[in-house]
């Protein structure tokens, strides 16, 4: 589904991702793990649209879609559920939501009303609270609405940057069961957490990226008991 | 006239010129709420509203109705032009950047309808000139409707951002750009109509406000810099701070030049701007205290 060669991004002079290599495949769920700073964020945002890489290739479906803008990208079916959220605090739930289908604007609208009810089912919380400013919400809330407002845009492939972070387990567990939810319907997820072993135990595979770069890749089970990621990132 | 009619009459005349006010600062806090971009030209878009209604009146022949919307869309191409070569550019630069850049096109502006127009002032002939006369109070015809005027354009535009889409994508984008784009917000163009509305709410003041004062090539730039003053009280990129500063503003001169000297009238604006930013350093609306 997703093809990422050679990718390195930039913030001026600075390196922040080198020479990436990554794919997804239909239906797949693929954990990207690393430590703070290593670019799991800057990979996300680069095959978004957020940032331009300097050089490579990203080709979504064997189409080439390196360097078109995020409204192009989401237009495409891949959907972000950002690091730290990013919610329209000062607005509504439910204008957040609505928001969130905004890709849809020029098309039929029938779909709307069928999504959010969805999203009600999904995280009731949302429902109660729908007309309070976004920035009223818990950390945890907060968390349901952003993933809710990924889920509006209908994506083909999802991508969550650290869902758990800021979270209390309880809360963490409820995130990462909704996760595997959406993969087990058919729904392709890239995971990035650095909470590792909780992001490999839910995956297919996972890559480990170091200082920019992928040094590792395998299927989840066989990261989990690779001892190099069992020191590094597991603490065992 | 009574004491209390003296008053009232400054406060309603003040009302009036804080209402062109309004909409001058309007469009500017908006532009600076989504571009980050404080326009210096501002002033120069309103001189030049009231002069293309002066010239469409004068060298068409148009009536002064006619020439208003007209006046208006020039200004808002105007605004587009002035995007597609200049602004969008100065998105994302520094302050002191995007404040040159925009004082040089003030000044440019400011020049070309000195080269136009020349220094003369001119009267905008508006068929509203005729003064009513309520309990001992004057005013023209011409100041109940530009009032009236900008209280609809005020309400209409509360409406707009807060119930249409499009006003959902400019409070998306004035909050979060990052969030706006992956969303499927074409950013770009929010921040191309934002500039060209906030450009047509300058020159709207143009054709309102020209029969009221005159119209000569540097207009725009005590109003521009008063525009300026009334973002800042009000709180960068905050419109009903912006409403509230351009009416404070407007009665405050308007008062200042009645009770202690015409001279002072420049002067009391400044000075409100200094008590409200010691006071509120946030603006005027700011939840915040000190
Ligand atoms: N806006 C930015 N400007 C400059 N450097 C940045 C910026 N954002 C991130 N970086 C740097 O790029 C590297 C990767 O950051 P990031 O992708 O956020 O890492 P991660 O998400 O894995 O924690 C870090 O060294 C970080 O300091
Ligand atoms: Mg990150």
């Amino acid at each position: 589904m997703l093809v990422v060669k050679d990718l390195s991004t930039y913030y001026g002079n600075v390196r922040a991702l080198e020479g990436v290599n990554f794919t997804i495949n239909d239906g797949e769920l693929v954990s990207l793990i690393g430590a703070n700073g290593a670019g799991k964020s800057t990979f996300l945002k680069t095959i978004m649209g957020v940032l331009k890489p300097v050089h490579g290739s990203i080709a979504y479906n064997n189409e080439e879609i390196t360097g078109l803008p995020p409204h192009v990208i989401v237009e495409k079916g891949i959907v972000l559920v950002p690091e730290g959220r990013e919610l329209f605090g000062e607005m509504t739930i439910l204008e957040n939501l609505e928001l969130g289908f905004f890709k849809n604007k020029n098309k039929e609208q029938g779909n709307y009303k069928k999504l959010l009810a969805q999203m009600y089912k999904l995280f009731p919380i949302l429902e109660e609270r729908k007309s309070k400013k976004a920035r009223t919400l818990s950390g945890g809330q907060q968390q349901m609405l952003a993933i809710a407002r990924g889920l509006m845009s209908e994506p083909k492939l999802l991508m969550f940057d650290e869902p758990s972070l800021g979270l209390s387990p309880v809360l963490i567990k409820t995130v990462m069961d909704t996760i595997k939810t959406l993969n087990n319907n058919g729904l392709t997820i890239i995971l990035v957490e650095q909470n590792a072993k909780m992001a490999l135990k839910l995956a297919h595979r996972g890559y480990v990226l170091e200082t920019g770069e992928i040094v590792l890749t395998a299927s989840g089970e066989a990261l989990l008991n690779n001892e190099q990621v069992k020191q590094a990132y597991l603490g065992i | 006239m009574s004491g209390l009619q003296v008053f009232i009459q400054q406060l309603l005349n003040g009302l009036v010129i804080g209402s062109g006010y309004i909409l001058i600062a309007t469009g500017l806090t908006m532009v600076f709420g989504i571009l980050e971009i404080i326009n210096m030209a501002q002033g120069e878009i309103f001189m030049l509203g009231a002069f293309f209604t002066y010239a469409l009146i004068n060298a068409f022949g148009m009536s002064y109705f006619t020439a208003i919307p007209i006046a208006v869309v020039l200004g808002l191409l105007l605004g587009m032009v002035l995007y597609k070569t200049t602004i969008k550019r100065l998105i994302g630069k520094d302050h002191l950047t995007t404040l040159l850049v925009t004082f040089a096109v003030s000044t440019l502006l400011m020049n070309l309808a000195q080269l136009i127009w020349g220094s003369t002032p001119r009267n905008i002939p508006s068929p509203l000139q005729t003064a009513v006369e309520v309990g001992g109070i004057y005013l023209t015809w011409q100041k109940i409707v530009m009032v009236f005027a900008v209280v609809v354009i005020i309400a209409v535009m509360a409406l707009v951002i807060n119930k249409t889409m499009a006003g959902k994508m400019i409070r998306a984008c004035s909050e979060n750009k990052f969030a706006a784009g992956i969303v499927g917000i074409n950013v770009n163009k929010v921040y191309l109509g934002t500039f060209i509305l906030g450009c047509s709410l300058g020159a709207l003041a143009g054709p309102l406000l020209g029969p009221i004062t005159y119209v000569f090539p540097s207009m725009g730039q005590a109003i521009g810099i008063k525009a300026f003053v009334i973002v800042i009280v009000g709180g960068l990129g905050n419109i009903p701070g912006a409403i509230a500063g351009g009416v404070v503003l407007g009665i405050a001169e308007s008062l200042g030049a009645g009770y202690i000297s015409a001279e002072w009238k420049d002067l009391i604006g400044y000075l409100v701007l200094i008590i409200v930013l010691m006071i509120k350093p946030k603006g005027l609306l700011s939840k915040e205290e000190m």
